[in-house]
């Protein structure tokens, strides 16, 4: 429970975001008040129990995922790693979500060129890329550019 | 020493404070003074720098160099404290180009015309066309089939004529790109095109200019700045273009009007911003707009990246190299959202004109047409009895061609036909179909484009 402190979870967005922006304030507050109970105690304990994600895609990602736009999914964690990082995420999201054209998703072991990555509303080059590991109800979205006007 | 220079600051600073309150109430007193005697236009912009000419030259006492029907005229503005006089007075003196005139470019022109710009610009080729009118709203129907150059200047003429409006009109290439770009201060991207996107973000960088980039699809919306206050341009987000297949076209996948509506209007804000020195710009920084959800999320995006080929820091990127790229190799699209070229993928004895389709259907022969354009396409308009099978949906639903042509008089000698929008589509199935085993399988040329043009000038066309 006393890791639930809301020190230690600015510290961690202080760690994963270059700057305290207002994006941080936000994750700060949905990280506080909408943990009401300890998953970090509960991953501890059992590191390969699923983990809860909001998922969305937009920009006309949608469309290759039957054009759901949020997908609340729970994704287990790797047999053996610790942590669920954004590498996994992206082989999960197109074994179980994208439904056709997956060339329009993923080019190569990353997204395709023209494709926005947000984890918690910041652009994951800032938090590792591929790397960027994941929490318990972390909100990543997949946004592709838009050119039209 | 170091005391006495943060003294003289400290009191500089004091100095500069109370010059803008007293600014501030002249501007109050001349609006009301104005009001009463109905003055006459005297055109001080820009004559009479602030703060040097406090109480001299103007007669009325003004420091800020804004003529009395200026004062009235923009009031509104002179009224808001975190605005006033002093970035009313920035932004008559600033010059912005808006490159297309279309649905982005259309409420942003209209707000900096009407919010007192010195000068602006406007750079776009195309006509003004019906299937504008619902998003390019500056535009009227007296308009159509004229330059969205000079209706566009018109209108926002007719809306503030003390704006110096310049007309450019042509297409922005990298030919003319930097000699129109240098002419002003801001630019803002409302065009809707991959090349042109990477053009204009280059060239602002090779100028160094401001950026306000906006994008509008569907009903979803996007909007940053780029290339200001040390921020990234859109070669550090975007370093390599998007495969072809995802720039989709608001001609392809229809546009809601008001979203880009509500994007320009963005885009302005944010011109408006820069331009009068007041506020944050959206740097490093992009707004999401999702009008079917309601929701608007400002994301935190990348800062500039060192190893950016245009902007970075080894990056030689000089006029030359830009006006020698060849964007529309490097984005593999071409410099105008036009319709996509015509594929070629089929040998003669596979395709049919429209015309020709339209004699084999008054002779009465036995066939089958199949329409693959999705669904909410065909919802719209199609060729009576024709049979809808979208393209995306064919390898599961051959049986039922297979039915149909069994159903359809003669038997096995029906032909099966394929028609879709524009005749691109519709030779791709053709194309799969052919291979699996329907071999007399033949496209219609040129699609319902083609039908209303050669055959049926009263059939819908969109």
């Amino acid at each position: 429970m006393s890791n639930l402190c809301p020190f230690a979870l600015v510290l961690r967005c202080l760690q994963r975001f270059h700057s305290l922006a207002e994006t941080s304030s936000v994750i700060f507050r949905k990280r506080v008040f909408a943990h009401p109970s300890s998953f970090a105690a509960q991953r501890r304990r059992d590191p390969s129990k699923k983990m809860q994600l909001t998922l969305e895609f937009g920009g006309g990602l949608e469309l290759l995922c039957d054009s759901v736009k949020i997908h609340n999914v729970n994704v287990e964690t790797p047999k053996g790693a610790q942590q669920l990082a954004m590498r996994d995420l992206l082989v999960w999201v197109q074994k179980n979500l994208i439904k056709e054209r997956p060339e329009m998703f993923i080019k190569g072991d990353t997204v395709r060129p023209g494709v926005l990555v947000l984890v918690n509303d910041c652009d994951w080059e800032l938090s590792g890329q591929l790397d960027t590991t994941l929490e318990e109800k972390d909100v990543v979205v997949f946004i592709s550019t838009l050119h039209g006007g | 020493m170091d005391s006495a220079g943060a003294d003289a600051a400290r009191i500089l600073g004091e100095i500069e404070s109370l010059k803008a309150t007293r600014s501030d109430i002249e501007a109050k007193i001349s609006a009301l003074e104005a009001q009463l005697k109905g003055l006459s236009c005297r055109d001080g912009n820009g004559s009479c720098p602030p703060a040097t000419a406090a109480g001299a030259g103007l007669g009325l006492g003004l420091g800020h160099g804004l003529a009395p029907e200026m004062i009235y005229r923009y009031s509104r503005q002179l009224l808001l404290p975190s605005f006033g006089v002093q970035a009313q007075s920035n932004l008559l003196k600033s010059s912005i180009l808006v490159v297309g005139a279309g649905g982005l470019g259309s409420p942003a022109l209209l707000y900096l015309a009407a919010c007192g710009v010195g000068r602006l610009g406007i750079v776009d080729n195309d006509v003004v066309e019906l299937n504008n009118m619902h998003r390019q709203i500056i535009h009227t129907e007296a308009y159509i089939g004229r330059s969205k150059v000079e209706s566009a200047a018109a209108a926002c003429r007719a809306i503030n004529s003390t704006v110096q409006i310049v007309e450019h009109r042509e297409a922005l290439r990298t030919t003319n790109a930097l000699e129109i770009l240098s002419k002003y201060d801001i630019v803002v991207d409302a065009t809707d095109n991959a090349p042109s996107r990477y053009m204009i973000s280059d060239c602002c960088v090779v100028l160094g200019k401001p950026l306000v980039s906006g994008a509008a699809l569907g009903l979803e919306g996007q909007l940053t700045v780029y290339n200001c206050s040390g921020g990234p341009c859109y070669r550090c987000l975007f370093p390599t273009p998007p495969p072809t297949t995802a720039c989709q076209r608001c001609s392809d996948s229809g546009v809601l009007g008001v979203v880009p509506g509500i994007i320009g209007c963005l885009q302005a804000l944010e011109a408006i911003k820069i331009a009068s020195a007041v506020g944050e710009p959206l740097v490093e920084r992009m707004l999401l707009f999702d009008a079917l959800s309601g929701r608007i999320r400002i994301v935190k995006i990348r800062g500039r990246s060192l190893l950016c080929e245009v902007c970075g820091e080894n990056a030689t990127f000089s006029r030359q190299q830009f006006q020698e790229f060849d964007y529309e190799k490097f984005t593999q699209a071409p410099l105008s959202a036009s319709a996509p070229p015509k594929l070629n993928l089929l040998s003669e004895d596979s395709r049919i004109s429209s015309k020709d389709y339209s004699e084999r259907l008054k002779n009465g022969e036995a066939h089958i047409l199949v329409d693959v354009r999705p669904e909410h396409h065909f919802r719209i308009v199609s060729i009576p009895n024709s049979l809808n099978i979208p393209l995306s949906t064919l390898e599961k639903r051959v049986a039922e061609i297979s039915s149909a042509l069994n159903e359809a008089e003669g038997q096995r000698d029906a032909n099966l036909y394929v028609i879709c929008r524009r005749g691109n589509d519709s030779q791709r199935a053709v194309n799969h179909l052919q291979k699996i085993g329907f071999t007399s399988a033949k496209d219609i040329m040129g699609g319902l484009e083609s039908w209303a043009r050669d055959v049926d000038p009263s059939f819908p066309t969109y």
